[in-house]
């Protein structure tokens, strides 16, 4: 795991901004950060980014204590924060090589690592350009330029979608992808769940400084898909047939008719799907569709966090 | 080299304002150098002195004003280049970037003071040939404008650092820029009310006599309140050791002059001549007499207060800036209730 937070709490006055946060990254993973506003998100990665320490708890970053250690952990980690920080009066590869530097990469060496970086973000045509004058989009990727400055192993992004329109969306997804491939660990955070879908390998969901649901995306989908919402549609006068087949079963819960089709909370897998289909058909009501719903990270999230209790994945 | 230097100096002189600044500076302080001296030549021609006197004497006052035009100078402006340095970085959000690079915080602010002061001292040596021209007149010694460089330098340094550390903890520009400029007037203006208040209020309370005894008594006495103060200090390093005049006329270090005589219990008109001194109070270096010295020089007593204001103030900046931001009994306090 390069990423480890275990019992880590942290309070802003009496905001409990994290709650005995356990979490764990594995190494070359995309995670994403899911969850509203203030439930903790940023916090968890200012935490891991040295940035602010904790009340309690432990936190490792590639086994290193940001606390003890924090200078240690930063060459490891490129953070890109949920705002733009830049110097106006720079020009695109000036800013690359100020960063450079502050990051102890000598003087010689600094022309190749920022060529290296405007190409991968494509702004070699603008290295020459005033910061400045750079679309948002194009400072979105010059600010992940910078955090790839030194060549961390950890990028941490906060929010780096919010404000980008859908073509600097995609470029950015591209991107993201392509440090994975690199071998990049990505630690990323949205509120644009559809953003994150494409992307990550990986989920955290986070909901008033707690850790609501965390693992391997397929995981949280399978387990959360245990329980999943079924669509049939049959011919009018055979739905209310078909509710009382299904209402007799103990897997079926919350079956009722609406608008000629049937709709009942399936709590069973694969198999036991294909056994109820095969009774309505047995039953020769005329099933014209069978339909579970598959369920994509908004729902998910909703589902998560709709739930009182954690749930361990 | 420090790279948040380079960045610094870079945007610094890149801007067209710059050339108008240091543009401005030197034409100002030309117009005031030569408006000091044709109040020198007036008082010149007011006291009737020789034309050997007079040219020695137009060169000690156009120094002197100069010299604590300078101080007003660096009190006045070196908050005003320094107390955005931090605070700015915050307000554009660069500041979170810089404390996840391999910066320390002490880089950090030793970068922001350095770059601050290069421009300051860039200045200085841009006028440097006017600060030279008295030399030319006589009057002056090259140890004497050294002496007054030193104080000026360790002045600036004194108030950037403040500034430094007022803009680490600032939350805001105005906070920032108010906050130095507060500091900044303490060390120079505030000094000299403390000054009047301690030889006001340390007064011998003589029994039967309405009023006062003397402050400074017999024996002389030190004077703690202008230890921070730096035109004290540039007098004092000017003058030292306190040589009896050898010009007479008006002269601007005159008042502060009359202080520092009196604190090595010798009693000076404002003028410049030696009114009182006590038994065995002169002696004679070099053909030249001297006050015996009772105490010693303020200016050095004043150069380990810079000292100690300039460590304090970067210790307290570097802890400002240090990220995650070292806690503190409060936070300790809080953590665990």
């Amino acid at each position: 795991m390069i990423v480890e937070f275990n019992g880590v709490e942290k309070r802003y006055g009496k905001t409990v901004a994290l709650d005995r946060v356990d979490l764990a990254v594995e190494e070359g993973s995309v995670t994403g950060l899911i969850g509203p506003n203030g439930a903790g998100k940023t916090t968890s990665m200012l935490v891991m980014s040295t940035l602010l320490d904790r009340d309690a708890g432990e936190v490792r970053v590639a086994g290193i204590d940001p606390k003890a250690d924090p200078r240690g952990v930063r060459k490891l980690l490129g953070y890109m924060p949920d705002f733009f920080g830049f110097y106006d009066s720079l020009r695109t590869v000036e800013y690359l090589d100020f960063f450079a530097a502050a990051h102890g990469i000598k003087p010689h060496a600094r022309p190749g690592v920022v060529a290296d970086l405007l190409a991968l973000v494509d702004l070699e045509d603008k290295a020459d350009a005033d910061v400045n004058s750079l679309s948002r989009g194009m400072k979105q990727r010059l600010s992940l330029a910078r955090a790839l400055v030194h060549d961390p192993a950890l990028l941490v992004l906060d929010e780096p979608a919010s404000g980008l329109d859908p073509r600097a969306r995609v470029q950015q997804r591209e991107l993201i992808a392509e440090l994975t491939r690199m071998g990049k660990t990505v630690v990323i955070s949205s509120h644009i769940l559809a953003e994150l879908e494409g992307i990550c390998s990986h989920l955290v969901v986070v909901d008033d400084g707690r850790v609501k649901a965390h693992g391997e995306i397929g995981e949280i989908r399978r387990a959360l898909l245990a329980s999943k919402r079924v669509t049939v549609r049959l011919p009018d006068d055979a739905a209310f047939a078909a509710e009382e087949f299904l209402r007799g079963q103990p897997e079926v819960s919350e079956a009722s008719v609406e608008k000629g089709a049937l709709r009942f909370v399936l709590a069973g897998d694969e198999d036991v799907s294909a056994r109820l289909l095969a009774g309505l058909v047995g039953l020769e009501l005329g099933v014209h569709e069978w339909r579970v719903d598959s369920a994509g990270l908004e729902e998910l999230f909703l589902r998560i966090t709709g739930h009182g209790e954690e749930e361990q994945l | 080299m420090n790279p948040v230097l380079a960045r610094e100096v870079k945007e610094r002189f890149r801007a067209k304002r710059a050339v108008w600044w240091i543009t401005l500076w030197v034409v100002a302080m030309g117009s005031l150098f030569y408006t000091v001296y044709l109040l020198a030549q007036n008082s010149v021609r007011q006291f009737g002195l020789g034309r050997l006197v007079a040219t020695g004497y137009i060169g000690e006052y156009t120094f002197q004003a100069v010299s604590l035009l300078m101080v007003i100078a660096v009190v006045m402006v070196v908050p005003g280049m320094t107390a955005l340095a931090v605070v700015v970085e915050k307000e554009r959000h660069t500041l979170p970037l810089l404390q996840v690079s391999q910066l320390t915080a002490f880089q950090l602010v030793k970068g922001k003071l350095a770059s601050s002061l290069a421009y300051f001292l860039l200045i200085l040596v841009l006028l440097s040939p006017v600060l030279a021209v008295p030399l030319l007149f006589g009057g002056m010694t090259v140890g004497d404008v050294l002496g007054a460089l030193g104080i000026l330098v360790a002045t600036a340094a004194t108030v950037g650092s403040i500034s430094v550390w007022v803009s680490a903890r600032a939350r805001s520009s105005r906070g920032a820029v108010t906050g130095s400029y507060l500091w900044s007037f303490i060390l120079a203006f505030f000094t000299l009310v403390l000054m009047v208040l301690e030889v006001f209020l340390g007064r011998p309370q003589v029994p039967g006599q309405v009023g006062t005894g003397s402050f400074f008594g017999p024996e002389g006495r030190e004077i703690y309140s202008v230890w921070a103060n730096p035109y004290f200090a540039m007098v004092d390093a000017v003058d030292h050791p306190l040589s009896v005049p050898q010009t007479f006329g008006q002269r601007l270090y005159g008042p502060l002059e009359a202080i520092l005589f009196r604190r090595q219990a010798v009693k000076v008109s404002t003028q410049g001549f030696l009114e009182g001194v006590p038994p065995g109070g002169f002696e004679i270096v070099n053909g030249e007499q001297r006050v015996v010295l009772r105490r010693g020089p303020l200016w050095m007593k004043t150069l380990i207060v810079y000292a100690l204001i300039i460590l304090v103030s970067l210790r307290r900046a570097t802890r400002a800036l240090r990220a995650p931001a070292p806690r503190t009994w409060k936070k300790v306090r809080h953590a665990t209730a």
